[in-house]
């Protein structure tokens, strides 16, 4: 209790709200700066044994509510997700043209049936023959071109991931680096500044994945994705590597075999040098890069799945000639036979039979080789390897069946029977279909389009034909050359005959086709069935619904977004009224501390006086 | 999208802009769907009204194609119904040169057979017309030009041979070689039979009827080849009549009519006399059947030959090639045969459906659709022209004393072809079939017009901005806008440091 420790107190005084000041300077300064948290000063009464000697500075500390920001990051993580989905559903969406724009795709399809609709009015006409061959070509063009903006934009979000993973890489690295700094040194530690450049790093790489940061005991930061992925354990970070494929294609997919696979994966490093697939163990879920993955493994093949499926039940509509079955008996048994000779591999013959009380209906489809065979059985039907003769399709197709029918082959004619007088069993329908290849065939059906030089059955023989036929699909060269055969299907056809038209408008305006259920539309056990028109008319409803949905959802997501950013802003953010407040106190504070100082002056001058 | 780095105080900031930004994109929305009338430029703007309005779409499209099939459909229609026109004028005007030429100088005659000449003109030029390379007579086989010309018709060429060569064969396997149309009288006493040459030949008069009056003379119809057996059993009484019906090759009949008594002729009717003995009065009835019969051979019989050929001519087509007289010899030729492509004229070359309308279909609607086809081998159209052509080949020259009876029955066998009795197919039921069509076309038009307009209305509710609602939005929007501008330009000056 004396003079000086009062000079003592003002000068820690001074001192303190020069502190204060350079402080407050620094968020009016730092007020736009990115990635800077408000300081505030804390101090503490500086204590000498039991008594108070001042004021002692303890430092700047950041303004932060650790639970917002965990909010904040996880909602950027959901935010950048939506964004990217609502852009690729977008570009979906805008693919289909504006409503009633003529080139859209349904309004293409409609195209042709008017088109055929002239050629069953006027068959003769050199007009409507060529304006049907046209209207085909356009719609196997659309079909085309928006088959190669899905697989571009598949290409897209494969360079996007290849970006992404590299940008994620790259902050990994450099968080890593800015916590060692860190944890050299205790100084550094503390600093907000290095605490706020390490935050903005995680804020970024919170983008592209979602993260789950905590904060160990001994102050190090630990991180890993919400999916469990462990990114940086304090000391080193993963390294994160993708393996980007230039030409994707309708067929590339991502495989967990490497060597099957034909998109890229993303490979993480630990420090160990142990790697590990993230793709496989979906250690990914939110943020652009689960966005990305998302729109290339899912989104987009179901848009080309769609559009595949369309081309294939546009093609085998116009070209499937149905082969039914002849009821026959034999003793008590009755069943069908079928002449399977018409029949070319991938086209399929479908048998309805009872058993136990329980009706079903199985559709076996035709394969010249067993490796063709299993892969159509791997997707979703039943191939049958026909390169073993006849007797060796009856006993497959009776292995299938199960007991209670008799299969049996003669020439090319497959017999099925039930069980005859046990009557347990029924077989009570067997038919085929089977695509007409010869333009001049006897037969109305007409092969209008084709894979390319080849005909489209659905086969399996060298992969799976329906993949990508969309972009592939065109109108056939041998109609092009010889365009009357849109009417002549044989070779005393008059020129009037309206049977082929009529079979081609029926196929396209009121045959019910099955499409494939890849296409998810009518979901996959039970496929959707309609018209061609119909299945146009659903492939552009799903999608505006789902860019419909995924805008919605995305700005949804903005608006949570800005509420948790408000809130961190509330809390974090410079706000210069407070700042020029505090300002107003701090120079109050100084006046007054120099005030102490002065007034101490005088009274140890005074004491001077008196001595002198 | 990316969200950018941030500085956390200036979140605030950011979301004013986000703001501005919104409302600024509300107005551009607003102010493009005034601009183009559209509520949105992809499916996805439309909401909910995605399907309806592809939907709609589709069966605008649809309704588009029927409207045109049906434009198509009534510009064949009605071009149909003029050469229908066209063949009906000219019928009419044979028919009226028909009835005035009969008792006239045989110079209107030959007039009238130059008439049927260019009215067969006429008729295979309409028969033969065509829309847009379509030729509507032809049923499917629409490229190709269903009836040959009216020359080669006619007169063939040098391989072919024409109407006029099969007729001429065919009236010479009629008449036969004496004239007696192919029949055989013998006189036996006070017998006399009349026999057809040979039994089912194909030429030709055929008994089919013999009835006597009074109790003198019997006549009995029968046998093989059919003969008819008359017997003078007594003297007949003067008047007494007997009545001989004969077929002729093209379906008529010739009734001879003989009746007893001491003239040639009474009432306009062959007599023959009742002579001195019951075998004199036979040979005077055989006398009179001579003389009827080689009448009738030289006037009906060459006019039902000609009809007969004329028909059956016409009646085919390349699948089934007229019958040719088996010959030459034709005068006693006992068979035909089938001409072939190689040395006979086939008249027509279309379709010969059984069906001619379904020929042509007109989809009108999704599951309805009208015929519209039809075909120049119609029996109608047959009958016209087997009628006018018949008449063409003829040729009634002014010193030929048979040339009045010849068309005077040739006249009304052709007036009975143009205007075919009922039951027969005629060139009016082929209109009235047309017309009904045409009509049923009208009202699918007028009903397709009044749904495009109900889809197109319905469309327009889900397709286009409203106006109104779009300039009110405009307006809000505007305020909006103008509002926060103020408010953020009052708020920002609002700062303490202008205040120290």
């Amino acid at each position: 209790m004396s003079i000086s420790s009062a000079l003592q107190g003002a000068l820690s005084g001074l001192k303190a709200t020069q502190a204060g000041i350079d402080v407050v300077s620094q968020n009016v300064a730092n007020a736009g700066s990115v990635g800077y948290t408000r300081r505030v000063l804390t101090t503490t009464a500086q204590l000498s044994g039991t008594q108070t000697t001042g004021v002692n500075v303890v430092g700047a500390e950041r303004v932060l509510d650790s639970l917002v920001q965990r909010q904040l990051r996880l909602e950027n993580a959901g935010a950048s997700y939506t964004g990217v989905k609502a852009t690729y559903h977008g570009a979906l969406d805008a693919m289909f043209d504006a409503p009633g724009a003529t080139g859209s795709l349904p309004n293409l399809v409609n195209g042709l049936s008017s088109a055929i609709g002239g050629l069953v009015t006027n068959p003769s006409s050199y007009g409507s023959q060529t304006s049907a061959l046209s209207a085909a070509s356009d719609l196997a063009s659309s079909l085309n071109s928006l088959s190669g903006q899905v697989q571009s934009l598949r290409q897209d979000t494969e360079d996007a991931l290849a970006r992404s993973v590299t940008k994620a890489s790259g902050l990994l690295g450099q968080i890593a680096t800015l916590s060692g700094r860190m944890a050299n040194d205790p100084a550094n530690a503390a600093s907000p500044g290095l605490q706020d450049a390490r935050d903005g790093l995680i804020d970024q790489l919170s983008q592209l994945m979602d993260l789950k940061v905590t904060q160990r005991d001994d102050g190090r930061l630990s991180i890993s994705t919400t999916g469990g992925l462990q990114l940086f354990d304090g000391l080193n970070a993963a390294t994160l590597s993708f393996d980007g494929r230039s030409a994707v294609r309708p067929q590339s997919a991502w495989d967990p075999d490497p060597t099957v696979r034909s998109l890229g994966t993303i490979t993480a490093t630990d420090a160990a040098g142990r790697t590990s697939d993230v793709l496989a163990t979906g250690g990914i879920r939110s943020g652009e890069i689960a966005a990305y993955l998302e729109l290339r493994d899912q989104v987009l093949p179901t848009a080309q799945a769609q559009l595949d499926a369309l081309a294939a039940g546009l093609a085998s509509a116009l070209s499937d000639k149905p082969v039914p079955g002849t009821a026959v008996t034999s003793g008590a048994a009755s069943g069908y036979d079928l002449d399977l000779s018409s029949l070319q591999n991938g086209n399929t013959l479908t048998v309805s039979l009872t058993s136990g009380g329980a009706a079903r209906t199985v559709s076996f489809v035709k394969t010249g080789s067993a490796a063709a065979a299993a892969r159509a059985t791997g997707n979703g039907a039943v191939g049958i390897d026909f390169s073993g003769g006849m007797a060796s399709v009856a006993s497959q197709i009776s292995a299938k069946l199960g007991s209670g029918f008799t299969v049996s082959a003669s020439g090319s004619t497959l017999r099925i029977l039930d069980d005859g007088a046990a009557g347990t069993t029924d077989v009570s329908q067997l038919s085929g279909s089977a695509t007409v290849t010869a333009l001049a065939s006897g037969d109305a059906e007409l092969a209008v389009f084709t894979d390319g030089a080849t005909p489209y059955t659905g086969s399996f023989e060298t992969g799976i034909q329906l993949t990508g036929f969309a972009s592939r699909i065109s109108v056939s060269a041998a109609l092009k050359a010889n365009i009357g055969a849109l009417v002549k299907y044989g070779p005393a056809t008059l020129a009037g005959d309206t049977a082929r038209p009529e079979r081609l408008l029926a196929a396209l305006t009121s045959q019910g086709v099955a499409f494939s259920g890849k296409a998810a539309i009518g979901g996959s056990s039970a496929p959707f069935t309609g018209t061609v028109s119909d299945f146009a008319t659903r492939i552009v409803a799903s999608q505006a619904a789902d860019a419909a949905s995924a805008a919605s959802l995305d700005s949804g997501q903005k608006v949570v977004l800005n509420t948790i950013q408000g809130r961190l802003s509330d809390q974090s953010g410079v706000n210069i009224d407070t700042e020029m407040t505090q300002l107003i106190q701090l120079q109050t504070a100084y006046g007054a501390n120099a005030r102490v100082m002065s007034a101490a002056k005088e009274m140890l001058d005074m004491l001077m006086r008196v001595g002198a | 999208m990316s969200i950018g780095a941030y500085g956390t105080s200036a979140f605030s900031a950011q979301r004013s802009t986000d703001l501005f930004r919104n409302v600024k994109s509300d107005l551009s929305a607003a102010q493009a769907q005034l601009s183009t009338g559209k509520a949105a430029t992809s499916y996805a703007g439309l909401g909910a009204g995605v399907a309806p309005s592809l939907t709609l779409r589709a069966k605008l499209s649809s309704l588009d194609a029927y409207a045109a099939n049906i434009q198509d459909g009534d510009l064949r229609l009605s071009v149909m119904g003029a050469s229908l026109n066209q063949i009906g004028t000219v019928s009419q005007g044979l028919r009226t040169s028909l009835a005035g030429a009969s008792g006239e100088m045989t110079a209107a005659k030959a007039d009238t057979v130059v008439l049927a000449r260019t009215g067969l003109d006429a008729i295979v030029e309409a028969l033969n017309t065509d829309v847009n390379g379509r030729h509507l007579f032809a049923g499917r086989a629409a490229d190709r030009l269903p009836v040959a010309s009216a020359d080669l018709i006619l007169n063939g060429d040098t391989d072919h041979a024409g109407l006029v060569a099969l007729t001429s064969e065919r009236k010479a396997a009629d008449a036969g070689r004496d004239g007696m149309g192919r029949l055989t009288l013998t006189t036996t006493g006070s017998s006399v039979s009349l026999a057809e040459e040979a039994a089912g030949l194909p030429f030709g008069l055929k008994l089919s009827g013999a009835t006597a009056t009074g109790s003198g003379v019997t006549a009995t119809l029968g046998g093989t080849p059919t003969a008819v057996s008359i017997a003078v059993g007594a003297q007949p009484a003067a008047g007494d009549t007997l009545t001989l019906t004969l077929a002729l090759p093209d379906g008529t009949e010739q009734v001879l009519t003989l009746v007893a008594g001491a003239g040639p002729s009474a009432g306009g009717a062959t007599g023959f006399a009742i002579g001195a003995t019951t075998s004199d009065t036979a040979a005077n009835i055989a006398a009179a059947l001579t003389s009827a019969i080689t009448g009738a051979t030289s006037t009906v019989l060459p006019s039902a030959s000609a009809m007969k050929s004329a028909a059956d001519f016409f009646a085919a087509d390349a699948a089934n090639p007229p019958a040719r007289v088996a010959g030459p010899p034709y005068a006693t030729a006992t068979a035909t045969i089938p001409g072939t492509s190689g040395n006979t004229v086939i008249w027509y070359a279309g379709d010969t459906s059984a069906t001619p309308r379904e020929t042509s279909p007109v989809r009108i609607g999704d599951e309805r659709s009208v015929g519209i086809g039809a075909q120049a081998n119609e029996p109608a159209f047959q009958s016209i022209l087997a009628g006018f052509a018949a008449l063409a080949g003829e040729t009634y020259a002014a010193a030929d004393p048979t040339s009045a009876a010849r068309y005077t029955a040739l006249a009304s066998r052709i007036s009975g072809a143009v205007a075919p009795t009922t039951g027969a197919q005629s060139l009016s039921g082929i209109a009235a079939d047309l017309s009904v069509t045409k009509a049923t076309l009208k009202t699918a038009s007028d009903r397709i017009g009044v749904t495009k307009s109900q889809a197109t209305d319905a469309l327009s509710e889900i397709e286009d901005a409203d106006p109104n609602e779009a300039a009110v939005k405009l307006m809000a929007a505007q305020t909006r806008l103008q509002a926060s501008y103020q408010t953020t330009a009052t708020l920002q000056k609002l700062s303490l440091v202008n205040y120290l």
